[in-house]
């Protein structure tokens, strides 16, 4: 059934199809990681990597920066 | 709050360390060996493991998944325990990992070499290894999927987004290519064939370059980048982008390896689209790699491992760009089946992998082994000028090899004949380069070698401390309510997952239900028969000896190419091969038509010594197929296997398909006695020219019922 609903169809939709699902999911992904804020959100994970010794004070202040994020947004 | 204090697992990271050297090291000395052998045909030697069509497919799969493979395993192990404040869900499941995987290797070293192989690219390993990789890699996932369950911190950092993809779209794409029809412990059909499994090979093919070499290494970048450059990634942001747009975008790039091929157009179309879009998040990855070293450029003066990562990320950007250039159809039909394509995977494979592999290596085994630094930095640097200009002699010789042979191939004089119609004319001209390519790969490797060494002394007599102590708050309760869909995917690891999966799947449904199923997509010619059961012997041959390495079998349609080979061929004409053998280099002609051209005679002195037939033929000698018996035990399993995958095999021809291969057989010896040569029926040799006088000549036989494709 499905092969056969496939092979009427026109060939020519499938990557016009593919394109618009594309731009769609993609402006949208854009629109989103851009919109107003974000950006100390962000910064802070880019520092997940750099605090990895693990001294429990600086867990401490994550903690702490989240919460007036949260309390902004 | 409270802080709980745990250890990470540094063991199993410095084991991976290790092994990623020395496959690394054996995996570029075959990589050496198969250069020579290009350079000049009689390091082939005349035995049978050590000739280039087997010894390629063993340099390929150790590079790919020994050498990069354990390094991503390192890297992946020492940063996703750090970034998660957490050890590793399972000690056991680690160690099983490690050592599964090297088993895996060992097999892989121990198989291909002896011609046992699928003969799909990069995924050339037989059935029961292939369950074997599939069972160590849900290890693996399990293992890190554990680890993210157990973790203490809530935020889980982009790069492990990276390695999560990779986990989960390298299983699906391994399972689906892998698919299979076992005859005999080591011996198997993939369930799908000709055009179709060419589109299946080739989704594999390329996302075994985007979920294998580039998304782990990519994880790997955005982690251990910021940590040799003391300060975080340059834009978060851009590294979302470049995750999501790349694990959309690169499922669909797979048919650039199939322009001009019989595949049909839409799916070309596709794939050169979605490969052209690839280049807007590639440069974005690379210019945030690059700009994470805003304010320390003085440092990559002085720190090697800097430089070895600066160069690392060039390549990355600059075989991106490269890629999507290829990927356009125009460009395609010249660079590809040239060594151009060998120019720019290894523009990857050493630049990108190979350097981002080294600068990493540098920077653990200090800190693994509880050394200041590394023994020497002057070797470091050593290393670094010896492999920059090798990847920049291979790349260059490559470069020039590929662009002259592809013009070559389609030049005309004024009469309209082909000025070089002799093929061996194309492939003299190149020896030189292979020749500078020895060159580039040696520098190379001579700079792996050091690498070795000072590692080696930087290791000599050290005591591996103990596994690194951290403490952390354990992680209570439910996640905050987040004010975002994006923050609430990203705390919960197994929706995230599920999301890339679905975003992947996407792409690999489109692009292949399609193909699977219409049947308007593969015409069928009638006059295009099953092969007898000794020409099917005879491919099986075709296949061990890995002859796809340096032949295609697809005739593009163009006039430079009908000129020189014969008819265009046509997605009908595959449809009882399992597996496809269109190839994806031409080191030597096309073979779609060779069916008839010559006499069997000519194969037969051909095989024996190339250059007996073909002057300047740089093709190694095949002498033990005129040594061994043929073997017609699995004859008739073998057809019984292609019946059950679709092949219209009567009852009866898989009834006496020993005996019809037999005197088929006779037939061909006899003939061949005519001219001289006694004793050949029951060689290998025999069912080989079988195999080769029938390609491509079904659609000879009219009437021709049938449509072409539609173009």
């Amino acid at each position: 059934m499905i092969s056969q609903w496939l092979s009427e169809g026109d060939h020519v939709t499938w990557p016009l199809v593919a394109l618009c699902v594309f731009i769609v999911v993609f402006v949208g992904m854009l629109v989103w990681i851009y919109r107003p804020g974000s950006k100390q959100f962000y910064e802070r994970e880019a520092q997940l990597p750099l605090e990895d010794s693990a001294s429990s004070s600086k867990g401490g202040d994550r903690s702490k920066q989240e919460e007036t994020h949260g309390s902004g947004a | 709050m409270a802080v709980e204090t745990y250890r990470y697992d540094d063991a199993i990271v410095r084991k991976f360390l290790l092994a990623t050297i020395l496959w690394g090291v054996v995996g570029m000395l075959v990589g050496l060996i198969i250069a020579l052998q290009l350079a000049d045909y009689r390091f082939n030697s005349g035995l049978s493991w050590f000739t280039f069509s087997r010894l390629r497919p063993l340099h390929t799969n150790a590079v790919i998944f020994a050498f990069v493979g354990n390094s991503f395993f390192a890297g992946a192990y020492y940063s996703t325990q750090r970034l998660l404040k957490a050890r590793m869900f399972s000690d056991a499941l680690s160690k099983i990992h490690f050592w599964g995987w090297q088993l895996i290797i060992v097999s892989a070293a121990l198989t291909l070499p002896f011609g046992y192989t699928v003969s799909k690219e990069y995924a050339e390993l037989e059935w029961p290894i292939d369950i074997a990789i599939a069972v160590i890699w849900v290890v693996f996932a399990i293992n890190f999927f554990g680890t993210l369950f157990t973790r203490r911190e809530r935020h889980i950092y982009v790069a492990l987004w990276f390695y999560m993809a990779s986990i989960i779209t390298v299983a699906v794409l391994h399972i689906v290519n892998s698919l299979a029809l076992p005859v005999s412990f080591l011996k198997s059909y993939p369930i799908f064939a000709g055009v179709q499994d060419a589109l299946v090979q080739w989704w594999y093919g390329h996302n075994a370059v985007a979920f294998f070499l580039t998304t782990p290494i990519l994880g790997l970048l955005y982690y251990f980048v910021p940590k040799a450059a003391e300060r975080p990634v340059y834009s978060y942001r851009l590294s979302i982008v470049h995750f999501w747009a790349l694990v959309f975008l690169y499922i669909w790039a797979g048919p650039h390896h199939l322009l001009y091929s019989s595949l049909p157009d839409w799916a070309q179309v596709l794939g050169m689209t979605f490969s052209l879009m690839l280049i807007a998040p590639s440069w974005g990855g690379m210019i945030n790699g690059l700009l994470t070293l805003r304010g320390a450029w003085d440092r990559v003066r002085t720190d090697p491992i800097l430089k070895f990562y600066v160069v690392a990320i060039t390549f990355y950007g600059m075989s991106t760009f490269e890629g999507p250039m290829m990927s356009i159809r125009t460009v395609n039909a010249l660079s590809h089946f040239t060594d151009w394509t060998i120019g720019h995977v290894h523009s990857g494979a050493l630049g990108w992998n190979g350097f981002f592999a080294f600068g990493m290596i540098y920077w653990l085994v200090p800190r693994l082994w509880g050394r200041e630094a590394m023994y020497s930095t002057r070797l470091m640097n050593t290393h670094f000028w010896m492999g920059t200009i090798g990847i920049v002699i291979y790349m260059v010789s490559m470069w020039v090899a590929g662009i002259t042979q592809g013009l070559m191939w389609r030049q005309f004089d004024d009469q309209g004949f082909l000025v070089y119609g002799n093929f061996m004319e194309t492939v003299v001209r190149l020896l030189p380069l292979y020749a500078i390519r020895v060159v580039g790969g040696l520098l190379y490797f001579i700079g792996l070698l050091l690498l070795v060494y000072n590692v080696w002394r930087t290791v000599a007599g050290a005591k591996a401390p103990a596994d690194q102590e951290a403490s952390a708050p354990a992680l209570e309760g439910a996640p905050p309510k987040a004010a975002s869909w994006q923050r609430w995917l990203e705390a919960r690891p197994m929706h995230f997952a599920l999301w890339t999966l679905i975003a992947v799947a996407i792409g690999g449904l489109v692009e292949i239900v399609p193909m699977l199923v219409v049947r308007s997509n593969i015409p069928t010619i009638t006059s295009v028969k099953p092969y007898t059961p000794l020409e099917l012997e005879g491919r099986d041959i075709y296949v061990r000896e890995g002859c796809y390495v340096c032949h295609s079998q697809m005739v593009r349609p163009f006039r430079a190419e009908t000129e020189r080979y014969g008819e265009y061929s046509k997605a009908g004409e595959f449809v009882y091969d399992h597996p496809f053998q269109w190839g994806s280099k031409r080191t030597g002609p096309d073979l779609h038509r060779i069916g008839g051209k010559y006499p069997d005679l000519w194969h037969y002195r051909h095989m024996e010594d190339p250059r007996s037939t073909s002057t300047g033929s740089i093709m190694p000698a095949y002498p033990w197929l005129f040594e061994r018996n043929l073997n017609l035990s699995s004859t008739q399993a073998k057809l019984k296997a292609m019946r059950t995958l679709g092949t219209p095999y009567s009852d009866d021809e898989v009834d006496r398909a020993k005996a019809m291969a037999e005197s088929q057989a006779e037939r061909i010896g006899q003939g061949l006695s005519r001219d001289g040569i006694a004793g050949a029926q029951d060689k290998e040799i025999v069912a080989l020219i079988a195999y080769l006088q029938r390609l491509g000549t079904d659609i000879a036989n009219k009437p021709m019922a049938a449509t072409e494709p539609a173009r």
